[in-house]
């Protein structure tokens, strides 16, 4: 099951996490696999930059943290979106469609 | 950020809880992992170990979570201290030494801080003070700058502006008497009109301050206390309103108490009682020539002193044309703000001591940057072994720049400490005619200014070693022979160090010589009277004494004492000199057109028989006052030399008759006729240039408020008592006050330039001292660096002589060049002292070549005895060291 995965460009993941987080409160494991499946697949996270990635966006007040239970009935670490990494999560959406939009078009006129 | 900060806080402290969750989370995504691939039919055994094959190492990834949460920095900041404080215990030598230079550094510029502090920023203790200003006359033709006004002069002045919310005058009086007490006492007050605590916006701690009626024409005859005169005087009465006092022989009901904080007019001794000027001055209020009053005034908000300034100049021009017998032309007016016109005498002086202990602490830095580059030699070992096991070199500053800040702190608590005392002690020793001198004290300000120059100093003594120790070879520095890190680069920051030490304290020197050259010429200018041995008091006679009444008394008084004995001579003048009194006026010289453009002006003394005798001022021309002068004969006057030379240039001034401009009781002053020239004296300052000075009798120009000058061999104690028996036998109900003599009045003049030099010779000592160690320090160890080099040289047949040169050739190469980059620096610095020096140039070439030849002769010792000890290596001793 070798499944086809590309290295994200530096800064995409915080942005991936914050998206992701959007749409309601979640643990890692969850946000990994959310951003797998909505990615068609071609997204993998490895642990290793996801929780650093969740651990620098707590510290900058865009997520915070509180424990809970999850739906196999595990104690898990949840995240969810303040207020200000809402805010955060649209700004970076709005350079993140501008830069596509100008790669896109430096690709397909050069 | 707060997140931020809870989030690293929270990392440090709950270290373990930390951890745990970190744990708990990493373990939760494993086993959701592992249970994914067990859903997908693997088995359980097979599923952990593609997991663990696909998460990685957990370590790692905890590492970067903590990165992450930004605990790292802290944690090894706190690592970073308890090893600093471990290398600072294990060398307590190094400890102690740098501590202790530090805080010396650190003390004494918390101390002079600390008064700069209190005299020149803290705000005015007023309501909204920056809107306080001053209300000056002046008068451009005659150089007038700081003039003072009169009553009805000021009341045009209030009432035809428009920019001021509210103006008051106020005057010193040293001369209310408060009897009716156990103990009658002079009292120090302030006379004023009826707004002005409104304008100061101080209220009372008990009762009222004065009503807008208790004014001229009104019914004023209240007073208002000070704390400290209530709590001595009147044991605090919590019911004093309403209870009367007798001042001046007159009884006033008192309304009120000002709280102890308050202060105005701000002097040296402080004022103990405000009455209004209605009840105090009598008609003197009445007069536009009784120019006797200052003006404060509030500006309205948004007024700047400049519109102001303009309005009452105008307004002033207006006047001086309107009355032209109390002005003459030229006659303006103009607002300053009221703090810097109190600082003004003390701000460069305030400003030089600054300057001179930045210098110290400056130098302090410098020397203990020394002292951690040498032993950062002997740790350059440890340095090259952390290099190896991986620190990065920002790793390694920053332990080592913790390690600074851990000596300048605790150099900061004892400098902090150290200043404490200091302070104690400027305050006691300082000079009382600095204003608010008394307010000095450690407060929240001084304590974070010493708190930032904590910092402050330990990077400025830090960062060079530290970057210098980071950057070491790390090859050479592990082998055994070659003490690292300190190749030509820290060999040239050492050299940069000791140029700049020596240049510093060369600032440092020739300011102080300068100062003590300035207190030496006061002390030994010729006043043209000789103070010592001259005991000197003012009577206050009651009030029913008129003008007849008071020469009596006084022809009376001056014999008698003459009588007593040990007593060599006795007079009585007024103003006495050095006591802050004086008055000036125009005359008129009989045969000259005056000429309003430029009068004749002069100080006016008046003085009893036998004055110059008993001052020893030197009569050059005719005669003294006799018993027959003054009276109903001609009068008569004597004058000084500059007045001889300004208004008789190529005359004989002997027969001259000249008319001063003032009067006494209503009847003008006569013709005098000149009949002798005397030299001439200091009348107030020591710095002063001789002015031109007109003395008339006593009888001449009756006034009550005379000084007894008596010259004695007696000590003031012995003489006292036998002084005040017979003022009292004359008038019992007088009071003798103001017993001093001649050389304490003299001596209040040199309190500001005594306590200059002091400070600023302490100042110059502590630098060049910390130099000299330093330069002795840093040859020390250049020679100990090389005693191999020198063994070497020896077993080939240098002589001691060469070596000697080798060591010392360099060494004294740098002090020369500190020396000269000092001795520029000192000359272009010390002009910034110009109103501070008396009788010597700010570049004296004397003081200048002094001490330059100081600092170099401390500099040949201190860099000899260490390159002679270079000459005795033993080269077998030395070599063997292989």
């Amino acid at each position: 099951m070798a499944e086809q995965t590309i290295d994200l460009p530096q800064g995409t993941l915080d942005l991936l996490i914050l998206r992701t987080l959007a749409l309601g409160r979640e643990h890692g494991w969850a946000i990994s696999e959310r951003i797998h499946q909505i990615s068609s697949k071609v997204l993998q996270i490895q642990q290793g930059s996801l929780y650093p990635a969740l651990h620098r966006l707590e510290r900058r007040g865009w997520i915070k943290a509180h424990w809970g239970t999850s739906e196999n009935n595990r104690r898990a670490k949840f995240y969810e979106l303040t207020k200000s990494g809402r805010k955060q999560l649209e700004t970076e959406k709005g350079d993140w469609k501008k830069l596509a939009a100008a790669v896109a078009q430096v690709l397909e006129t050069a | 950020m707060l997140s931020d900060l809870l989030i690293r806080l929270r990392g440090l402290f709950r270290r373990n809880a930390v951890e745990n969750e970190l744990d708990n989370e990493l373990r939760f995504h494993f086993d959701q992992q592992v249970t994914k691939f067990v859903q997908s039919g693997l088995p359980l055994a097979e599923a952990r170990r593609r997991a663990r094959l696909l998460i990685g190492g957990s370590d790692q990834i905890k590492e970067e979570c903590r990165d992450a949460r930004g605990t790292h920095f802290l944690e090894t900041l706190a690592n970073d201290i308890r090893y600093g404080l471990r290398m600072l215990r294990k060398s307590p030598g190094f400890t102690v030494v740098a501590v202790l230079i530090l805080a010396l550094g650190i003390g004494a510029s918390t101390a002079i801080f600390s008064v700069v502090e209190a005299v020149l920023l803290r705000p005015l203790p007023f309501k909204d003070p920056s809107r306080l200003v001053d209300v000056w006359m002046k008068n451009t033709k005659h150089d007038v700058r700081q003039g003072i006004t009169s009553y009805p002069e000021f009341l045009d002045w209030k009432k035809q502006n428009n920019l001021f919310a509210s103006m008051a005058v106020y005057r010193e009086t040293h001369g209310a008497t408060l009897s009716g007490v156990s103990n009658p006492v002079r009292l120090h007050g302030a006379v004023v009109s009826p707004g002005f605590f409104e304008v100061l916006g101080v209220n009372p701690l008990l009762g009222r301050t004065f009503l807008p009626d208790e004014d001229l024409g009104g019914k004023a005859d209240v007073v208002v206390l000070s704390q400290e005169l209530w709590r001595t005087h009147f044991q605090s009465d919590p019911n004093i309103t309403g209870k009367s006092a007798v001042i001046g022989g007159k009884p006033y009901t008192i309304v009120g108490v000002m709280p102890g904080s308050f202060q105005f007019p701000i002097l040296a001794e402080p004022i103990e009682i405000w009455v209004p000027l209605a009840a105090y001055d009598g008609s003197m209020p009445t007069h536009r020539g009784n120019q006797i009053y200052s003006v404060i005034a509030r500006l309205r908000p948004g007024i700047s002193i400049a519109q102001a300034s303009s309005q009452i100049d105008s307004i002033e021009t207006r006047l001086a044309l309107q009355y032209p017998n109390t002005h003459t032309p030229g006659d303006g007016a103009y607002v300053s703000p009221l703090l810097p016109d109190l600082v003004n005498g003390t701000q460069d002086a305030l400003l030089v001591l600054f300057g001179a202990v930045t210098v110290v602490l400056l130098i302090a830095c410098a020397n203990v940057a020394n002292l951690i580059l040498a032993r950062a030699v002997g740790r350059s070992r440890e340095f090259a072994i952390r290099r190896a096991l991986g620190a990065g070199r920002a790793r390694l500053v920053q332990q080592l720049l913790t390690e600074s800040v851990l000596l300048a702190a605790l150099a900061g608590a004892f400098g902090l400490l150290l200043g404490y005392w200091t302070i104690q002690a400027l305050v006691s020793l300082g000079p009382r005619d600095i204003p608010r001198i008394v307010a000095v004290h450690v407060d929240s300000y001084v304590f974070a200014f010493t708190l930032t120059l904590t910092l402050l100093t330990s990077v400025l003594f830090g960062f060079a070693p530290a970057l210098r120790a980071a950057r070491s070879d790390l090859a050479n520095s592990l082998k055994d022979r070659l003490p690292a890190g300190m190749g030509k680069g820290g060999t040239r920051l050492r050299e940069s160090l000791i140029i700049c030490e020596v240049a510093l304290s060369l600032i440092m020197l020739p300011a102080a010589g300068l100062l003590l050259r300035t207190l030496w010429h006061l002390t030994n200018v010729n006043a043209g009277f000789d103070p010592n041995q001259v005991l000197t008091f003012s009577v206050e006679l009651p009030s029913a004494y008129n003008d007849p009444r008071t020469t009596a008394f006084y022809s009376e008084l001056l014999p008698r004492l003459r009588a007593l004995p040990g007593v060599e001579q006795v007079s009585a003048v007024f103003p006495l000199p050095f006591s802050g009194n004086g008055i000036t006026t125009d005359f008129v010289i009989q045969g000259r057109p005056s000429d309003p453009a430029s009068p004749t002006a002069a100080d006016l003394c008046v003085a009893g028989r036998d004055y110059f005798r008993t001052m020893h001022i030197s009569l050059l021309r005719g005669r003294e006052f006799e018993e027959r002068d003054g009276g109903a004969g001609k009068s008569v006057a004597i004058v000084n030399q500059a007045f001889t030379k300004l208004y008789f240039p190529n005359e004989d001034p002997l027969g001259k008759r000249i008319q001063a401009n003032v009067a006494t009781s209503g009847t003008p002053s006569r013709m005098s006729e000149i009949i002798g020239v005397v030299a001439n004296i200091k009348l107030a300052s020591l710095r002063e240039e001789p002015k031109p000075v007109v003395f008339v009798p006593i009888p001449q120009l009756p006034i009550g408020a005379l000084s007894v000058i008596i010259r004695s061999g007696q000590t003031p104690g012995v003489l006292m008592p036998g002084v005040r028996e017979q003022v009292h036998s004359i008038e019992p109900d007088s009071l003798v006050f103001r017993g001093k003599t001649l050389d304490q009045y003299l001596n209040v003049t040199l309190g500001q330039p005594r306590f200059m030099a002091l400070l600023l010779s302490v100042f110059a000592t502590l630098a060049i001292v910390l130099a000299t160690v330093g330069l002795y320090g840093s040859v020390a160890y250049a020679v100990s660096q090389r005693t191999h080099e020198i063994g070497i040289r020896m077993a080939l047949g240098a002589m001691p002589g060469t070596v000697l040169k080798l060591i010392l050739g360099r060494s004294l190469k740098l002090a020369l060049t500190g020396a000269a980059l000092g001795l520029s620096g000192a000359f272009v610095l010390t002009r910034l002292m110009k109103s501070l020096l008396f009788g010597v140039s700010s570049s004296d070439p004397l003081t200048f070549i002094g001490t330059a030849i100081l600092m170099a002769s401390v500099a040949v010792v201190a860099c000899y005895i260490p390159a002679r000890s270079a000459t005795r290596v033993d080269p077998i001793v030395a070599l063997r060291n292989e």
